[in-house]
């Protein structure tokens, strides 16, 4: 190179197409999507998603889309309240295994020594469990509700994004930049605020994106096994849960279990733009 | 010219960029005769690393070549991709600046540099050994017999250098590309590397590419020097008379840069 | 006066699963304002762990470093002392020496002196530090990326300048450079130097170079100085053979001069025990009295090595 700068042309271009891609425009049409219908289930839902009536496990048809279940409750209208209480609750756990483990890992990996060590014991303690079995052991042991399911759910996910934190942080814990900020004079929090969470904290972002999905998917679990929100709560899990007693009503599981699929997919795809997004290199255009 | 191992004449090439075909390479001819040792010297983005990795076709996908390459008295169709590869797996070879890059981590030297005999050259298990120690004797290691049991990372950079270069040499190339080999490399060990050059040259006829941003390298090295500028060879000359009296503004900035930050008085 | 005063530092270091490792082993220097001392050695010489201790970021395992004669502590968990602020390093990897996310203002609006002012008085104060060291004002608003090395490198030293250094500790700064940033930045760094008053360790491998910038040059050898003096004269009257044997390994672009001479073996393991002059392994002079290790002796100019003892450089 010589010592001009020299203007990187590709460097907006190729940060706009990642959300140009149809894939990802799809993805976040459909999340979009989802959380409208959360926000409306109240105005879109044709039925009281609780209402039971006489009519039940009638096959799909025009009075009912997506057919009803036992009770004679209307999936449709339980399909779009489910949204209202599965996406805040995926996105509760996100939140919180993201801030507590967040937290716990740029203690790890900017403190080091026994902060590090004992941190990074505990996560090895949580990862040696199956994280449904560990979540149910813990709703068991607070009796179930949605509250509890969150909380749960939290316990057993926040260990991954300590890890990748911790990761991140020491892989840049060298760089001669921290240690030219420390050498002006700048304190360790700010340092750690404006040079080291910034530079961190974007494979956990990446993270939390792809775990969203699985938090619905837990979620789902959770409730399948009767240990999240108390019935008759449309919960997407536990209605898939209820279908599965018997396939040949296929619609009261395929529904609520397309509606988990579709969030999952989207979630995983947005991921990717992002990771795709989170190049330093691009960040200021040109 | 009897004599000719490698001719490139009018080499151009461009490369796809986002707004249509970059040239990274302009109008670039050289010669590099038997036994002889010719020097590539220009900063980074002048096109001497481009020129290497043209002859060795390892330029990426979509590039565009047009000029002649002529290696051992044949002509090179750049567009016959086994032509290339055969005259790339046993004709030319090349070192680079980072010898670690050329070697794998986890596997012992013997390993490497046996078993790329062995498949390339169908050598015997005993007969790659031998070789082996032939070639790190050539490259002056010492104790070759242990050094065939070690690992990289036992070795010193001039040392894994050195491995490197009897790599390269183990399929009897006639052109060595060696691309700035010495640069990551402290003085003393460099001299080392130099003065090995320079010997595989006399006694076993080597041809040597030197591509380098030094020209203080190429002083008594190679016999023939090129100055690379923005993708052009800008000078091209026998060393001693281009170091002398050079022609070019370009080359006289860059012996002047290096009167400034590192020519000696002696 | 001298400004910067490193006394008997030692750096020790502990390879997982090995035994401790001394890789700088009772080095002294000063830097006094104005003047530039060069470091030179190969490396694995613990040039760069010396630059880290002088720099105050990490702690010598032996000796202490004073800044205007005071105790420089290394960085803990506390904000950097005032006084130690004048303490600055340039780092040998301009593209790890800024944060990519934050434009170069805001990077280099971190090291401005409290009593500058406020708002725009400070920007301003940073802006003329870019400029000093010959970057266009613009270049404030944009983010490392969009630089070459030999900027980022100018950018690293202007942000220590903001500071009002006393002392530049200057790591490889241009070993990572091209030919032409090279020069350019070595301009600058020597400029400030004069003009500024600041004091200055240069430490590299380039032996042509420091012999370019530094007033003093300092030759380190597996964790030792081998030989200090006046750079002129150290170049002329080299005494110790491994300072010779640097000098002749630089190659010359006289095509006269022959091929740059080498130096027989390998720097040795730092961690391998030895006893005598550490470079008695590699040294073409190599005599009996070398199984014991020579002190660095001598006024100005001063040597660590037997030929030049009056006693024992008879024997040899």
């Amino acid at each position: 190179m010589t010592a001009t700068v020299l203007p990187r042309s590709g460097a907006r271009t190729r940060r706009h197409r990642v959300w140009r891609q149809p894939v990802v425009v799809t993805a976040l049409v459909v999340l979009a999507a989802w959380l409208a219908v959360a926000v409306l289930a109240g105005w879109l839902s044709p039925y009281d998603p609780l209402a039971q009536s006489a009519d039940i496990y009638a096959p799909p048809s025009a009075a009912h889309p997506f057919g009803t279940d036992e009770l004679g409750r209307d999936v449709l209208s339980r399909v779009l309240h489910g949204a209202r209480l599965s996406i805040p609750l995926a996105l509760a756990i996100v939140a919180g295994a993201l801030l507590v483990g967040g937290l716990l890992g740029l203690v790890a990996g900017y403190l080091g020594r026994v902060a590090d060590e004992i941190i990074m014991r505990v996560t090895d303690l949580v990862f040696a469990f199956p994280q449904i079995i560990l979540a149910m052991a813990v709703t068991a042991a607070f009796g179930p509700s949605a509250t509890n399911a969150v909380l749960a759910l939290v316990i057993v996910s926040w260990p991954v994004y300590a890890r990748v934190i911790r990761g991140a942080v020491l892989s840049i814990r060298g760089e001669n930049y921290l240690s030219a900020a420390r050498m002006l004079g700048v304190g360790p929090v700010t340092v750690l605020r404006r040079d080291v969470i910034p530079n961190s904290v974007g494979p956990a972002i990446v993270l939390a994106t792809l775990e969203l999905g699985n938090a619905v998917l837990l979620l789902a679990g959770l409730s399948f096994l009767g240990l999240g929100p108390r019935p008759p709560a449309p919960e997407w899990g536990a209605m898939v849960a209820l279908g599965s007693n018997d396939i040949s009503m296929w619609w009261v599981s395929v529904f609520p279990g397309l509606a988990i699929l579709t969030v999952v997919l989207a979630c995983n795809i947005l991921g990717d733009a992002i990771r795709d997004r989170f190049d330093p290199n691009l960040v200021g255009g040109r | 010219m009897s004599d000719e191992l490698l001719a490139v004449e009018n080499l151009a090439v461009r490369l796809p960029g986002p707004d249509g075909p970059v040239p990274v390479l302009n109008d670039v001819s050289l010669t590099v005769q038997r036994g002889q040792i010719v020097g590539i010297a220009g900063e980074s983005g002048s096109g001497k690393s481009m020129t290497a990795r043209t002859l060795l076709d390892l330029l990426p996908s979509g590039a565009e070549v047009s000029g002649t390459l002529r290696f051992d008295g044949a002509e090179l169709d750049h567009r016959d991709r086994k032509a290339m590869h055969a005259v790339r797996g046993h004709g030319i070879a090349m070192v680079f600046q980072d010898p670690t890059a050329a070697l794998h981590p986890m596997l012992s030297i013997g390993r490497q540099l046996t078993e790329h005999m062995r498949v390339h050259l169908g050598l015997t298990r005993t007969q790659a050994k031998a070789r082996a120690i032939e070639l790190l004797e050539q490259v002056r290691l010492p104790d070759p017999g242990r050094a065939l049991r070690s690992y990289p990372h036992q070795f010193s950079g001039g040392q894994l250098q050195r491995i490197a270069i009897a790599s390269a040499l183990a399929a009897r190339p006639k052109l060595l590309i060696a691309d700035e080999p010495t640069t990551a490399l402290d003085v003393t060990v460099q001299a080392g590397i130099l003065a090995l050059l320079d010997s595989l040259r006399s006694e076993f006829g080597l041809s040597v590419l030197f591509i380098t941003h030094d020209l203080g390298v190429l002083a008594s090295l190679a016999t023939h020097t090129c100055v690379f500028q923005h993708g052009r060879v800008v000078e091209s000359a026998p060393t001693a008379r281009l170091l002398r009296s050079p022609g070019h503004p370009y080359t006289r900035a860059l012996l002047a840069a290096r009167a400034e930050t590192a020519e000696v008085p002696r | 006066m001298s400004l910067l005063e490193l006394t008997d530092i030692a750096v020790e270091y502990r390879p997982a699963g090995r035994h401790r490792v001394r890789a700088v082993d009772g080095v002294s220097l000063t830097v006094r304002p104005g003047e530039i001392v060069g470091l030179v050695g190969e490396s694995g010489c613990g040039k760069s762990s010396l630059a880290r201790v002088a720099a105050g970021l990490s702690a010598p395992a032996g000796g202490d470093v004073r800044l205007r004669g005071q105790p420089v502590t290394p960085l803990g968990w506390r904000r950097r002392r005032r006084a130690e602020i004048g303490l600055q390093m340039v780092f040998q990897n301009p593209y790890s020496s800024l944060n990519p996310r934050r434009t170069v203002l805001s990077q280099l609006l971190d090291g401005v002196p409290p009593d500058v002012g406020r708002g725009q008085e400070r920007e301003r104060y940073a802006l003329g530090q870019l400029t000093r060291v010959g970057l266009d004002e613009s270049a404030a608003t944009r983010f490392p990326h969009q630089f070459s090395g030999g900027q980022l490198q100018r950018i690293a030293i202007a942000r220590a300048l903001v500071a009002r250094p006393d002392v530049l500790i200057a790591d490889e700064p241009v070993t990572a450079l091209d030919v032409s940033s090279q020069a350019q930045v070595v301009e600058v760094l020597s400029q400030l130097v004069r003009q500024l008053e600041v004091g200055m360790l240069f430490i590299s491998h380039d032996l042509a170079l420091v012999r370019r910038l530094a007033d003093v040059t300092a030759v380190m050898y597996l964790g030792r100085i081998v030989e200090a003096g006046p750079t002129e004269q150290l170049w002329r009257d080299p005494k110790h053979p491994y300072t010779r044997a640097l000098i002749e390994a630089i190659p010359s672009a006289d095509p006269d001069a022959g091929l740059p001479r080498a130096l027989a073996g390998e720097v040795g393991d730092p961690a391998a025990v030895r006893t005598g002059c550490r470079f008695r392994a590699r040294c073409p002079r190599a005599f009996a009295a070398c199984a014991d290790e020579p002190e660095l002796a001598g006024d100005d100019h001063t040597v660590a090595c037997w030929l030049d003892n009056d006693d024992t450089g008879r024997a040899a």
